[in-house]
Order: structure tokens, then sequence, then C-alpha cells
């Protein structure tokens, strides 16, 4: 509960604050987002499975945003940012589907 | 990623599931949750921030997007710089043609005048000198008037009138068969007024050279006064007739 609070709080406060985003973080921060929705439907998933530890959830929540910003970051320096963008964008994609499949076959068993 | 979790086997394995889900959505005052909360804000407040950013047309675009629509706008101003030369030569061209047109045209029109002028077809005025030969006992020879007129154009009169006639190149002067003095015909009373226009402070002298115009006029019994005027005013002009025989050589 404190989770989709916090959710819907910050979802909130960015549109009523309008931060500005640092210009070194501007480009891992779209990947960092959709790594992080992809920990969050994990994590759902994972408390549904009853499997759910907060622990595990807060650890692969900040490694999940490192790597995938990481991973940006060499692809920037690579000179295959958009690609490796892309590739990471498609993994992370993917595993938000299979999650959500998932939670959707625990909730209604089809 | 999907193996680990099965489709519960049965209703009372799904009524779990939902309980999990009961009790996952209750909120739980523990660091852990709370620490969950705090990530899922700062997730949260990503989301806002990231979605607005893309809002602004070039913060969100890439190195690459970025090169690219520099390029773009450099090769668009490449061309708007080369349409640019090209239009200020057209219009340079145009403005040169212009110029010249107007030169060509002021000195016509300058070259209209001087004829006008010199051939008597239109009114002239300017600085000049005002003769006035009085004929008390009506001898004065037309030789002798029309030696005041050569006088006058040596000492470089432009424009000659005497009384009301433009003394021009084919201008005569005659005795009438009753003794009277005729320019271009038209006899003139005396006494005879002549305008010249141009320096009076060499007409003037020229007039009184001993053995000259002014003692010619007195040998004949007149009497010749000049006067300078700062604005002497030729109102008489000749019609102009058309050359019948001779043609320009070009």
């Amino acid at each position: 509960m404190i989770a989709v609070f916090g959710l819907v709080l910050g979802i909130v406060l960015g549109l009523v604050v309008q931060p500005d985003i640092p210009v070194v973080l501007q480009p891992y921060l779209p990947i960092a987002v959709v790594a992080a929705l992809d920990t969050l439907a994990g994590g759902l998933r994972a408390s549904l499975d009853g499997a759910f530890d907060a622990h595990v959830f807060i650890t692969s929540f900040l490694f999940n945003v490192l790597i995938a910003a990481f991973l940006v970051f060499l692809g920037d320096q690579l000179g295959v940012g958009s690609q490796l963008s892309t590739a990471v964008i498609v993994v992370l994609g993917i595993r938000i589907f299979s999650n959500a499949a998932a939670i959707r076959r625990l909730l209604f068993r089809s | 990623m999907s193996e680990g979790t099965r489709t519960p086997a049965s209703r009372a394995q799904q009524k779990l599931v939902w309980r999990r889900l009961g009790d996952t959505l209750r909120p739980q005052a523990t660091l852990p949750q709370l620490i969950v909360g705090l990530l899922c804000l700062l997730l949260g407040l990503s989301i806002a921030a990231q979605v607005r950013q893309t809002d602004d047309s070039l913060d969100g675009a890439s190195q690459q997007e970025l090169v690219r629509l520099l390029d773009e706008s450099g090769r668009h101003l490449t061309d708007l710089e080369i349409e640019n030369a090209q239009l200020e030569g057209t219009l340079e061209a145009l403005q040169a043609g212009q110029e010249g047109d107007v030169s060509a045209q002021n000195a016509a029109e300058e070259r209209l005048e001087d004829l006008e002028i010199l051939a008597g077809t239109a009114p002239a005025h300017g600085r000049g000198i005002l003769v006035t030969v009085t004929d008390p006992t009506g001898e004065l020879r037309s030789s002798t008037l029309l030696g005041v007129v050569q006088e006058l154009r040596n000492a470089g009169a432009e424009v000659i009138q005497i009384d009301d006639v433009r003394v021009v190149a084919s201008t005569a002067i005659t005795t009438g068969d009753d003794g009277s003095l005729r320019v271009d015909g038209t006899v003139l009373e005396p006494p005879y007024q002549l305008r010249a226009i141009g320096d009076p402070s060499v007409m003037e002298p020229a007039l009184r050279i001993p053995g000259g115009a002014a003692d010619s006029v007195a040998g004949d019994g007149g009497s010749l006064v000049a006067v300078a005027d700062d604005e002497i005013r030729i109102e008489a002009t000749v019609p102009l007739s058309e050359p019948e025989h001779s043609r320009v050589v070009k």
C-alpha cells in the first residue's frame, strides 16, 4: 500500500514541482524508469507468489536501475548508444509482459 | 521468467493469492516497506519528470538526432545563403541598370536644356547686362546694332534678346524700306533694349572698348548704356523649324 501511495505521490509531486533533470542523468533516466517498472512488476508477482522479500526487492530495484543506466552509458561510449538502448528496452519490455502475464494467471487462473 | 509461477490449481489456492494481494496492499509501517515506498516515490517522480522532459522537442533528443538537426539546419542555411547571394546579385544588376538609365536620362535632359537655350526655343534667366541703345536721330544703322550683338557674343553672351525678339544663330538685323530697324522682320522702336545673359564683368567693358560698339553707336548719333543685373530674364523664344534637307551624320 505504501508502495502504491508512494508511486502516486511521486507522480503528483513531479507534475506539481516539475523538477529539472540534471543534464548528466538525462540520457539514462528513460531506461532507468523502464528498469524500475520491470522490478516493480517482478515485486508484485513475487508478493502474489508469497515469495516477496523487501530486501530482495530493494536491492534488485537499485541494481536493475544501475545496470540499465550503465548499459546505456557503455553503449554511448562504444558508439552504439541507440542500439543498446533499444536492446535494453526490448528485454525489459519482455520481462514486464511476462511478469504481467504471471500476475494475471495468478489472480484470474487464466 | 514465468517458471516457478504456476496457475493456481484450485479455488482455495486462488483465494490465497487474492489474500496475498490484499496483504501486499495493506499499509505496513515496517522499514523495508517504507524504503520500497520511497523508491516508488522516486520512480513516480522520474516518470513525471521524464514525461515532461519528452514534451520539450529538443531536450529529450539524442545526440545523433541533434547532430542530424544541426546538419539539416546548416544545409538549409547554406541554401538560403546561396539564394540570398543570387537575389543580391539580381538586385545589384537591376539597380545598376536603373542607375544607368537615370544617369542617361539626366544627361539627356541636361543636353536638351543646353540645346534649347542655344536654339532659343526655351526661356532662360541668369546674370547678365541690360543694354539700352538710344537713337534720337534715327540714323542708327543695322550694321551698328549687329556690331553690338557681335560684341556681346564675343564677350561670351549666351542668350541675347533685342526688345521682344530672341537672337539666335539665324537672326538677321536688317533695315526696312522706311529706314526702320528690323530683327527677323520685327520692326524695332527706339530706344532699343538688349538683354544678354553672360558674365557682366566681361560684357560691359567689351562694349566700351575704344572704337568698339559704344563708339560706333555714338558715331551714328545714338548712345549706349549698359547696366549689369544679377537676374536677367529672357522670355522670348523662337519656334523650332524642322530641318528639311539636312540629316545628322551618324
